[in-house]
């Protein structure tokens, strides 16, 4: 008995399986990331990416395609994954809700009405302000689902609400984009999710708000671990469910508003990544939260491989593939909820 | 010393909790009972602050409870609610190794003390056999167990429980109240929700009854617990016969079936010299 106590004891202060799986994941995301930055009208070996990447050439014409146009749209997908998979983890853990997504609950779309609102209506704001108008779109949308299903939710009433919100949203878009033709062109690639439209300037936009956000969503873990054993267990260890709530809530308004302002809405990877990481790692937040990042961002890589392999020499949009992947789970998801 | 002055609670639109005063003495085992929507859980959670109530004030000691952090509050009571689901994926420890969280924070992760406490939990509530188990693969009896031993690893004086053997199986129901009475020779205070009359008047020191949202009698359960009282507080016709076995109050529900088995039970409790007080 001690000792086996012992060696649990050793085992909490040296988590070694799931230490492994984070080195694993972590290096599946640079293997996808070489084959990323590979792709393109020209095929790029990895050795020249490697040589691109730690001693760049500017007069080398492939060292200039690596690091002048494809290191940016690589990293606009690991950050839009990692960024995207931590929302939905937290939106998952805050509403007790397997299907919550920032997707599927109308935050998404909520900022993307608001980007889509202000560059037809305000073309003179500085672009780099637009990551605010995603921010408040994105809260307003988080605010009328809540009130449309009340805050001590059930699941069903939550994802109905998200549904109408959306849908909302979406149409309130279509309208803009039908009264501004020109705007409808300028707008509609990036609408369904697009990773190829976005730049690293957008980026440089978000980065601290994504940043910030990302470090300050591990504060929140202790906390969480404890909301897992149900709210009023919580609550009687010392947990303040409400703050924690609106912290959590305030966090994915703040990641998906960000992705939303560089990327589009994509959907559908807050759904499925936290669900492939309570598999892996089953409970503990600070390791879900790292296993999300990483998966997120490995999703998001593969997906905007895929988007540009299927239908060669086409591209399709990063959000259709994501869409792809992402509404089987959430079908099983609901069909394993209704048993 | 837990005081309780001149306590209003409820929610929203609703007034649960009318003007409460209770003193509860350090150790024991203190059973809060009364029909359905009488206000013991609501009461439970005043205690424990889950609700805050809009008037009155809770004592604890020297200090005051209304006015502490929720992680003071926890570091001095702890709460076991009605738990009617099991969280996923974790283990037996994982969950007892929460009741420190009120102990921890940032720049005090886990420590000896933290360690001790868990142990000594994982002792009393004899849990050791399944402790790397998933709570899933647990019964019921199992899983409560392990609630009970989260509680403990809290290291507060006061527990208070809200129908800790609700779902449970009869023995399981009696080996957890064992457990349950066996922490008061620890030292620690208990104050639970019972809804089981004759466990609340076998296991319990003092009772307090209550109905639509007011005291209606506190005591000892030998002063508290008669055909009188239940009547006016659970509307039930019983007859209260002395078990034989603990010396304690036991009541018998009046079955209406012949006329036969009424007199039958009439006789037992005619019969039992104790009964006549």
């Amino acid at each position: 008995m001690m000792q086996s106590q012992r060696k649990h004891h050793a085992e909490r202060r040296f988590p070694t399986l799931k230490l492994t799986g984070v080195v694993l994941l972590l290096l599946a995301v640079v293997v996808a990331s070489f084959w990323h930055l590979s792709l393109g009208a020209k095929s790029i070996d990895w050795t020249t990416i490697w040589q691109a990447l730690v001693a760049y050439d500017p007069t080398n014409s492939d060292h200039a395609i690596i690091r002048e146009s494809r290191q940016a749209r690589l990293i606009v997908s690991l950050v839009v994954g990692a960024a995207l998979a931590l929302a939905g983890v937290i939106m998952q853990a805050i509403s007790t809700n397997p299907l919550a997504d920032p997707g599927l609950l109308g935050i998404n779309s909520g900022a993307a009405f608001f980007v889509v609102a202000s560059t037809l209506f305000l073309p003179m704001i500085a672009p780099q302000y637009l990551p605010i108008f995603a921010f408040l779109g994105a809260a307003i949308a988080a605010l009328i689902v809540i009130l449309l299903s009340g805050w001590e939710q059930n699941a069903e009433r939550l994802v109905l609400a998200g549904v109408a919100v959306t849908a909302m949203f979406s149409a309130m878009t279509a309208i803009l984009l039908l009264i501004d033709q020109q705007g409808l062109d300028k707008l509609r690639h990036w609408l369904t999710g697009a990773i190829g439209a976005s730049d690293l300037d957008k980026l440089h936009w978000v980065y601290p708000y994504l940043l910030g956000a990302m470090v300050f969503s591990f504060l929140l873990v202790r906390s969480l671990n404890a909301f897992h054993l149900g709210s009023r267990v919580a609550e009687g260890l010392g947990v303040n469910v409400l703050l924690l709530k609106i912290t959590g809530l305030t966090l994915v308004i703040m990641l998906s508003g960000a992705v939303v302002a560089v990327a589009g809405p994509i959907g559908f990877v807050g759904l499925v990544v936290p669900h492939i990481a309570r598999l892996l790692v089953r409970n503990n937040y600070i390791w879900l939260f790292l296993y999300a990042l990483l998966l997120g961002a490995l999703l998001l890589i593969v997906s905007d491989i895929a988007a540009r392999m299927v239908l060669r020499p086409y591209e399709i949009n990063t959000g259709i593939i994501t869409a792809f992947v992402g509404a089987p789970v959430f079908i099983a998801l609901v069909l394993r909820k209704m048993k | 010393m837990l005081v309780i002055e001149h306590l209003d609670a409820g929610y929203k639109n609703k007034q649960v909790l009318k003007e409460i005063n209770l003193t509860f003495a350090e150790g024991g085992f203190i059973t809060l009972m009364g029909a359905n929507g009488c206000g013991k859980s609501t009461l439970l959670h005043c205690i424990s602050g889950l609700l805050t109530p809009s008037n009155g004030h809770i004592q604890l000691n020297e200090s005051n409870l209304l006015a502490m952090k929720r992680k003071e509050v926890a570091q001095r009571l702890a709460l076991l609610p009605q738990v009617a689901t099991t969280p996923s994926g974790l283990t037996a420890r994982e969950l007892i190794m929460q009741g420190r969280f009120p102990w921890q924070n940032w720049w005090r992760q886990w420590s000896a003390a933290d360690e001790k406490a868990v142990n000594d939990a994982i002792e009393v509530t004899n849990v050791g056999d399944y402790l790397d188990l998933p709570l899933e693969q647990l019964s019921g009896g199992q899983r409560q167990r392990c609630w009970i031993a989260m509680t403990l690893a809290q290291d507060t004086p006061i527990l208070l429980l809200d129908e800790p053997t609700t779902y449970l199986d009869v023995s399981h129901q009696v080996e957890l109240m064992n457990l349950i009475a066996s922490l008061k020779l620890k030292g620690k205070t208990i104050i639970a929700v019972l809804h089981d009359l004759n466990q609340a008047a076998t296991y319990s020191d003092h009772l307090v009854m209550m109905k639509k949202g007011e005291i209606y009698t506190q005591g000892k359960v030998q002063d508290v617990f008669t055909k009188e009282n239940l009547k006016a507080v659970f509307d039930l016709d019983a007859n209260i016969i002395t078990d034989p076995f603990h010396g304690t109050p036991l009541a018998l529900p009046i079955v209406e079936m012949n006329p036969n088995s009424t007199s039958s039970i009439d006789d037992v409790a005619v019969n039992h010299p104790h009964h006549e007080r």
